[in-house]
């Protein structure tokens, strides 16, 4: 009797065992993180952006950058919020320095540019602030991968849970000058950077532009200031120096 | 019965085994070439070897545009359901544009296929032949001398009557494919006057853009003297002498033409010669250093080398100064072609009145950093007084041709001598000759076309030349141009 029942159990096993798998779903909740989008052929991550009004008219008073969410899961039937909070070291106050708009992944999408809208602010011309933005979870949506790293990440200082922008009207040096734009327009003074953003219409100095967009910013801005020159002489910079590209 | 459970209970398991020999298809067809080229309305006959003795088939012949520019849900044309092809093309199909030709051979048996792919070209009566620049009424258009021999005249203002070039000066072609993001990639062909520019199709012949729209910017003078391709990634506009460059390469973005570029030490105190050095093939291991593109300062008697970001000099170890240097020659140049030596460069250049040859290269070698190779005097009686298109350096022999009034000349490179090798009829003078290299399925020779003008017609004739240079005896006279100015070989990229 009990070898029969052992028997029977074993084979109401060896039965139940053999079974095909279900298809695998994905069953977990939804999550939103900064993601990468296609860009000019590339992926491309933005984990950070340092916006200056400083090349704008005058009569510029807000502007907007766009950083891209995207989630894992599925795409749902309804707008669902997600919940951006600025890290306590934030000088950058919203609703005043910035607003984020709809901060929301849209019903049926799998991502969203989240626009930002930065203010010119008096205060900005003599000053820097700074916003790190961080999600966190929402009640639509958790917050999503908290990673760094290479390609397909993108990202090196902040993880995709993070964006830190800041907003000046200051002139300041970018970041990059020394490695990207020094060997074609020498050392950076403010009057050079002005010059060369006047006449070819480029203000984007953070970034490293596509060699053919970088061919004719040098080009054509080595073309005006010889113009200029040949006109009315040697442009002058604020520290009394002549602005060469050399 | 425990063993009868468990091979029934695992029966749920769906796999896929089979231990039949799969069904295979061995089809081929080496007579097909790696493109077929096919115009409208003409018939496409294809014999793929396929043994069909064995089996019971069926086939299936479709065709589908094979752009990577467009979609998968291209529309897709039936041409046949038997083993051989024999069909028109359609107007399903589209001038210049790229087919995958799918032949489908299905066992009836079992349902299984088995595919072989063809890829056809869309083409036209242009798509091959010398293409003959002429000045008619001080208006640009042109012809084409066909394989054949045939002509197709006025083709410029037929296709594109509402766009008249003035001031004609040349015809451009590039020698390979060009990726701008502007235009679809291919061949980059323009027609140019002095003061104006278009880009055309390659194949249709209808004008893409104009001079304007090849420029981020377009400048506010025109006064041309050269535009074209220098190699496949550096365009070339030389607008009133100075260069206005145009980079491409695998980086993305639409790539135009840019504003002139300063020459290091003079700004843009130059005049750049209307002749470019560019590099072909080469085995990057064996050359350290490549000069992509080399240019020629006429103002300043020196060369240029550029990548399209700048004008540089060359490094002062690319020179031997008993040669000649680089970057002070201190000589005018009459022409500059492409030597008979891979990416080699023989340059006619005078002082006063008398002629040199320089010639050079676009690459090192491992340890020796001198690209001069050689300058000479030239024993070429009239070399200096004859216009630079009257000019053709062969690429298949040590020789230069040349024409003066109504002779023709053919200057030995090696034994540094002259021959006069034709004489048209008197009041016949030459007015432009080109130089092609042809290899005929393995078979080279070379070609020269020479264009005379009598004061009121232009005519063509075809030399063919032998390896060793030697000259035969012209074609028959292809008459019926107006003044030629410029002639440009368009064929197979």
């Amino acid at each position: 009797m009990k070898k029969r029942t052992i028997y029977g159990l074993l084979a109401l096993l060896l039965i139940l065992g053999c079974k095909e798998d279900e298809r695998l779903m994905f069953e977990d909740e939804a999550s939103v993180y900064f993601g990468a989008q296609l860009n000019n052929g590339g992926f491309y991550s933005l984990d950070s952006l340092n916006y200056s009004f400083a090349f704008e008219p005058e009569e510029v008073e807000r502007d907007t950058l766009y950083v891209y969410c995207r989630i894992t899961g599925l795409a749902a039937d309804h707008d669902r919020r997600i919940n951006f909070v600025a890290d306590e070291g934030s000088d950058a106050k919203s609703g005043y320095h910035y607003e984020i708009l709809n901060p929301l992944i849209p019903a049926g999408q799998y991502g969203n540019d989240i626009a930002i809208v930065l203010y010119r602010q008096p205060g900005l011309r003599d000053s820097l602030v700074t916003a790190l933005l961080r999600i966190e979870d929402s009640e639509d949506l958790r917050a999503g991968y908290d990673d760094t790293g290479a390609h397909p990440v993108g990202r090196s200082e902040y993880t995709r849970r993070e964006f830190k922008f800041t907003i000046t009207d200051q002139l300041l040096k970018p970041t990059n000058w020394d490695s990207s734009w020094l060997s074609s327009f020498g050392e950076y003074s403010e009057v050079k950077i002005r010059f060369i953003s006047s006449v070819t219409g480029y203000t984007s100095w953070g970034s490293n532009p596509l060699p053919q967009d970088r061919n004719f910013i040098v080009q054509t801005a080595y073309q005006a200031l010889y113009n200029y020159e040949q006109q009315n002489g040697d442009l002058i910079d604020e520290n009394g120096n002549p602005v060469k590209f050399y | 019965m425990l063993l009868f459970i468990m091979i029934g209970a695992c029966t749920k398991d769906k796999n896929n085994f089979s231990y039949e020999e799969p069904i295979t298809f061995d089809i081929s067809d080496e007579e097909a070439p790696d493109v077929i080229e096919i115009g409208l309305g003409q018939r496409l006959h294809l014999s793929p070897n396929f043994d069909d003795s064995k089996g019971d088939y069926s086939y299936l012949w479709i065709a589908a545009r094979n752009n990577s520019a467009v979609g998968y849900r291209e529309p897709r044309d039936t041409l046949g359901r038997e083993k051989e092809l024999d069909t028109e093309i359609s107007d399903f199909f589209i001038l210049g544009e790229p087919y995958r030709l799918t032949f489908k051979v299905t066992d009836n048996k079992s349902g299984v296929s088995g595919f072989y792919f063809y890829d056809l070209r869309i083409t036209n009566r242009y798509s091959e032949g010398w293409m003959v620049l002429e000045d008619k009424g001080g208006f640009a258009d042109f012809s084409m001398l066909l394989p054949d021999t045939s002509v197709e005249r006025d083709i410029y203002s037929l296709v594109n009557p509402n766009y008249a070039i003035a001031e004609p000066l040349m015809l451009s072609l590039s020698s390979g494919s060009v990726a701008d993001d502007v235009s679809p990639t291919g061949r980059k062909l323009y027609l140019a006057g002095k003061r104006d520019a278009v880009e055309l199709d390659p194949l249709t012949l209808q004008i893409r853009y104009n001079l304007d729209a090849l420029y981020f910017v377009p400048p506010a003078t025109k006064n041309l003297s050269f535009i074209g391709w220098s190699g496949t990634n550096l365009g070339v506009i030389l607008n009133d002498g100075l260069l206005q460059a145009n980079m491409t390469g695998g980086f993305p973005g639409a790539k135009k033409f840019g504003p002139s570029m300063q020459a290091p030490g003079v700004e843009y105190d130059y005049q750049i010669a209307p002749f470019t050095a560019n590099v072909g093939e080469y085995d990057w291991r064996q050359h350290p250093v490549v000069y992509s593109h080399i240019l020629y300062d006429q103002q300043n008697q020196r060369f240029y080398r550029t990548s399209g970001g700048s004008l540089d000099a060359l490094p002062t170890n690319a020179s031997n100064p008993s040669i000649f240097d680089m970057n002070d020659v201190g000589l005018g140049m009459k022409y500059m072609g492409t030597a008979n030596v891979n990416n080699t460069h023989n340059a006619v250049m005078y002082d006063g009145a008398q002629p040199y040859l320089l010639q050079f290269s676009s690459l090192t070698t491992q340890g020796n950093p001198v690209i001069t190779r050689m300058k000479q005097s030239m024993d070429a009686p009239y070399i200096l007084d004859t216009e630079a298109t009257n000019i053709a350096s062969s690429s298949q022999s040590a020789h230069i041709f040349y024409g003066y009034e109504n002779r023709l000349y053919r200057y030995g490179i090696n034994a540094n001598s002259t021959n006069q090798f034709h004489a048209f009829p008197a009041g016949e003078g030459i007015i432009n000759m080109k130089f092609r290299a042809i290899d005929d399925n393995g078979r080279e020779y070379g070609e020269l076309l020479v264009a005379t003008w009598d004061g009121r017609e232009s005519k063509l004739y075809l030399f063919s030349v032998s390896l060793a240079g030697l000259v035969g005896e012209p074609s028959d006279a292809i008459a019926g141009f107006d003044k030629v100015l410029d002639m440009v070989y368009k064929g197979e990229s």
